[in-house]
């Protein structure tokens, strides 16, 4: 029997009382994104009452201990604050198990706890398993859920898997990584989460086109020159992240997973539904349509990758990727990477998209900008002008919203044109903040909604188009050569080669 | 043309919120002075919205309620003053804008207000100011405060996109609602692009829309469903002044259970549920405290099913005992004032089906 009471209620799929059991539960994204989410759905009223937080890591600490640790991590970080009385509440449903990934006993406690908790409430036992540890043991624990039949769904309830990225770091290990994942959970109950779509903006996407009329249509080669996906930061290796970075590089880390999957919003076709396997089908097309690189030099052709040197940020002086901590100091690890991607499908063809991704540039900026090709060259257009083209484009972050540059005529007696702006920012028209990723994510996973997490053919096929570029530089004889630019700039020369030589330029941001 | 003659505004209107007092023809162009000083700055990007009173002395407070909706809202605000008992046509207007930091400080959330008082039967002087002085292409909403008066004509409803209103304040709410009625039937007039009908919110009936979710989360576990076919009584209590919440969350809690009235006797209410079963629903009104509906009770084949509002705290408590189980938790309670209420409403949108099937029921139990 439905709750009648539900409809019309929301509009979107309700959220269930569940158990979120983070593996991880002392580690940052616990800390510092997950349970800060969780809070602010509590405090929206979003969070299903009866829903509890069981936090399994590998230090001794009481529930006590956890809670309070978890206390002074929301009071920094929560985005609407922190309400002592809301938080009592909350951390009410906050309990912690220690245990070894690799140990069964641990499992079996949990599975214990895990049913006495179920036992004393009238909700379903559903349960949510996070895997926010460390990714090399997100094997061992799935495995260990599956051995202990906690994978499971026990009567009348469900029983899901939330996998952090990296998923897995190429084709084989991800293959490998979704063998374990899907031996244990099926691919329905398997949410591969991507942050990035969680963000509003890239949710916008989908709206922006199918639900307006304008865009559509203008929506392919006939009339889009080529489109552009910037994502720089002007972090370096700060706070210890040099460790992982210098095993993963800009490809792995962002491109392989954030970047295609924006690309791959922008680049779909509408959906025949607006359920999550209508939307993943169309995206995993685009994935599979990539043009991929079959040898080195086409590697080297298409793909630019390169290190930052020395140089100057906001004022301050930065060391050169190599001198930064925990990074080899003959390290062959880009933290930029520049590409031209080609997609082979009716619609894109002949649309190059470029894409770069860049620590330590000059500002933090992720966007995509859609360059119109030029009108035809007669009447206003022989008139010389700074720039033809139209571009739309949509912000990620930060300051989420999407401008139109178009060409307007000066003021005066004779016809003058400039490129004129039109601006639409989401703080600027809604007061309310954008939930934060997380939040809408979890929610989603609790709903049983998969549309905003990666599904196991787009991870396999994005690796495959990923794992090409990897071999030229890191297997082959002839690796294309890493290229250098100073910290603080829009990246190397090379990059803007990329680009030069097909008459376009990046974007100035 | 009749001739404009200025009013003086009573002693008890403070017009030194409003702003710049501004002659009628020159609003358009003082306003873009304002932001001519900040080129670039995205003006009133998302609605009109109107407040109308009859009632200039709360014009400052309504003043105020737009500043607390423009916190959330960027829009083209226009704040009617109407003086029903002034004779001669007569009109003052004053702008001002409004800019402030967008949320997480990023940004700047700008809108612009226009304060019109008018004087004198002004029917359609009241539309023509309002259809004059809206941001091109931005749907209108409008916030009518206190009853609907014969300037709620079909000039103006047929081309409103979004009305907002509060029956609770209602003196005598049976004509209003059919104000109601007819307005939402009515074509759409020929300066509104809104497709369907006129969407109307009734604070009474937001007022419970927290207290809806409670209610629904109450019956979220499968085993407090099964419950759902033996519940028999229902006691919802509200204050007096919010009666109409009473009512709504009545209508609406026995048109999800699909029971039909069939008795009234004084303020309780008999239902025919389609499977044979009767529900008894009673309304209790309760003078002392802040909540506007301190409780809902759900009861029958043993279940017991309680959302609880108190003055003291923010949240609304729900508690229910259902065969073995004995459950409770904590919701948000719901917003604490008329502009919360209304931020809510702009903030949620979509096309408010629910209420457009509660209210005829709710208006048989006036």
């Amino acid at each position: 029997m439905d709750n009648p009471f539900r409809e019309f209620l929301v509009s979107r799929s309700s959220p269930e009382p569940c158990s979120v059991v983070i593996f991880g539960a002392t580690g940052d994204l616990t800390h510092r994104k997950l349970i800060p989410a969780l809070y602010n759905l509590a405090k929206e009223g979003d969070l299903p009452p009866g829903s509890r937080v069981i936090g399994v890591a590998r230090r001794e600490k009481s529930d006590g201990e956890f809670r309070e640790e978890l206390r002074e991590m929301n009071r920094k970080v929560s985005r609407q604050g922190h309400d002592e009385v809301l938080w009592e509440r909350f951390a009410a449903g906050i309990s912690y198990h220690r245990s070894e990934f690799n140990d069964p006993e641990g499992y079996r406690s949990l599975a214990e706890r895990l049913g006495k908790l179920d036992a004393s409430g009238p909700g379903r036992p559903n349960r949510l398993f996070y895997l926010a540890s460390a990714p090399e043991f997100f094997p061992v624990i799935l495995d260990q859920l599956r051995e202990s039949g906690l994978h499971e769904a026990v009567e009348g309830g469900w029983t899901r898997a939330v996998v952090e990225k990296p998923f897995g770091t190429d084709l084989v290990t991800a293959q490998r990584l979704n063998g374990v994942a899907n031996a244990t959970f099926p691919e329905r109950d398997t949410y591969r989460i991507d942050h990035y779509l969680g963000k509003e903006t890239a949710q916008n996407i989908m709206v922006i086109r199918f639900a307006n009329a304008i865009y559509e249509p203008l929506w392919n080669s006939r009339y889009i020159d080529h489109v552009q996906i910037t994502c720089s930061e002007t972090l370096g290796m700060e706070g210890g992240r040099g460790g992982y970075y210098d095993t993963a590089g800009a490809l792995r880390d962002m491109v392989q997973n954030h970047l295609l999957q924006l690309l791959s919003l922008i680049a779909m076709e509408p959906p025949a539904d607006l359920t999550a396997d209508g939307i993943r089908d169309e995206k995993v097309k685009v994935i599979k349509s990539l043009r991929r690189y079959p040898d080195a030099r086409t590697v080297a052709e298409n793909v630019v990758r390169a290190q930052y040197r020395a140089g100057t940020i906001l004022g301050q002086n930065v060391r050169g990727y190599l001198e930064e901590d925990r990074i080899h100091p003959r390290s062959m690890t880009e933290p930029y990477v520049a590409l031209k991607i080609n997609i082979d499908n009716w619609r894109w063809e002949g649309v190059p998209f470029y894409m770069r991704m860049g620590k330590r540039l000059a500002k933090k900026v992720t966007e995509i900008s859609i360059h119109f090709r030029e009108p035809p060259g007669v009447l206003f257009n022989r008139l010389p002008v700074t720039a033809r083209k139209n571009v739309l484009v949509l912000r990620i972050q930060p300051d989420e919203g999407m401008s139109l540059r178009m060409l307007s005529k000066m003021p005066g007696p004779s016809i003058r044109m400039e490129p004129v702006k039109m601006d639409f920012q989401y703080s600027t028209s809604f007061g309310k903040p954008s939930p934060e990723a997380y939040e809408r994510l979890l929610l989603d996973a609790m709903a049983g909604d998969a549309t905003l997490f990666a599904r196991r053919d787009e991870v396999e096929h994005a690796w495959r188009f990923i794992d090409d570029i990897e071999h030229a530089w890191h297997r082959s004889n002839s690796p294309p050569p890493m290229a250098h630019y100073e910290a603080g700039t829009w990246g190397p020369e090379e990059a803007d080669n990329l680009l030069s030589r097909d008459g376009r330029v990046w974007r100035r941001l | 043309m009749e001739a404009m003659v200025p009013i003086p505004l009573r002693e008890a209107i403070d017009e030194g919120c409003f702003g710049e007092e501004t002659p009628l023809g020159e609003i358009e162009r003082r306003l873009d002075q304002y932001f001519s000083v900040e080129p670039g700055v995205t003006r009133a990007s998302l609605m009109n919205l109107a407040i109308y009173t009859e009632h200039p002395e709360t014009l400052a407070a309504d003043d105020e309620s737009l500043n607390r909706i423009t916190r959330n809202h960027a829009c083209r605000a226009l704040l009617l003053g109407i003086l029903p008992d002034r004779e001669g046509l007569s009109v003052r207007c004053w702008i001002k804008a409004r800019c402030q930091l967008g949320p997480d400080g990023k940004g700047r959330l700008c809108s612009e207000q226009v304060t019109f008082l008018l004087g004198g039967d002004c029917q359609s002087c009241l539309t023509n100011l309002v259809f004059s002085h809206l941001r091109s292409d931005l749907p209108l909403v409008m916030w009518w405060r206190g009853e609907l008066s014969h300037h709620f004509q079909e000039s103006l409803y047929t081309s409103i996109d979004r009305l907002i209103l509060d029956s609770s304040r209602w003196a005598h709410p049976v004509p209003q609602f059919a104000k109601i009625a007819q307005a939402v039937t009515a074509p759409t007039g020929r300066l509104s692009d809104r497709r369907g009908q006129l969407l109307v919110h009734d604070l009474a009936y937001t007022r419970g829309h927290q207290h809806r979710r409670a209610v629904a989360v109450l019956f979220d576990p499968p085993a407090a469903r099964c419950f759902l076919p033996e519940i028999n009584r229902i006691e919802i209590v509200h204050t007096p002044a919010h009666r109409h919440t009473g009512l709504y969350l009545a209508a609406w809690i026995t048109r999800q259970l699909g029971a039909e009235l069939v008795e009234r006797v004084g303020a309780s209410y008999h239902y025919q549920r389609p499977g044979g079963g009767r529900i008894s629903l009673s309304l209790l009104e309760q003078s002392d405290g802040s909540a506007a509906i301190p409780s809902i009770l759900l009861e029958g084949g043993g279940g017991r099913f309680e959302v609880i509002a108190s003055a003291a705290s923010p949240l609304l408590e729900i508690r229910s005992r259902f065969g073995v189980h004995q459950t409770g938790s904590f919701l948000p309670g719901p917003g604490q004032t008329d502009e919360d209420l209304v931020n809510d409403i702009l903030m949620r949108g979509g096309s408010n089906l629910l209420l457009a099937q509660v209210l005829p029921r709710m208006a048989a139990m006036l």
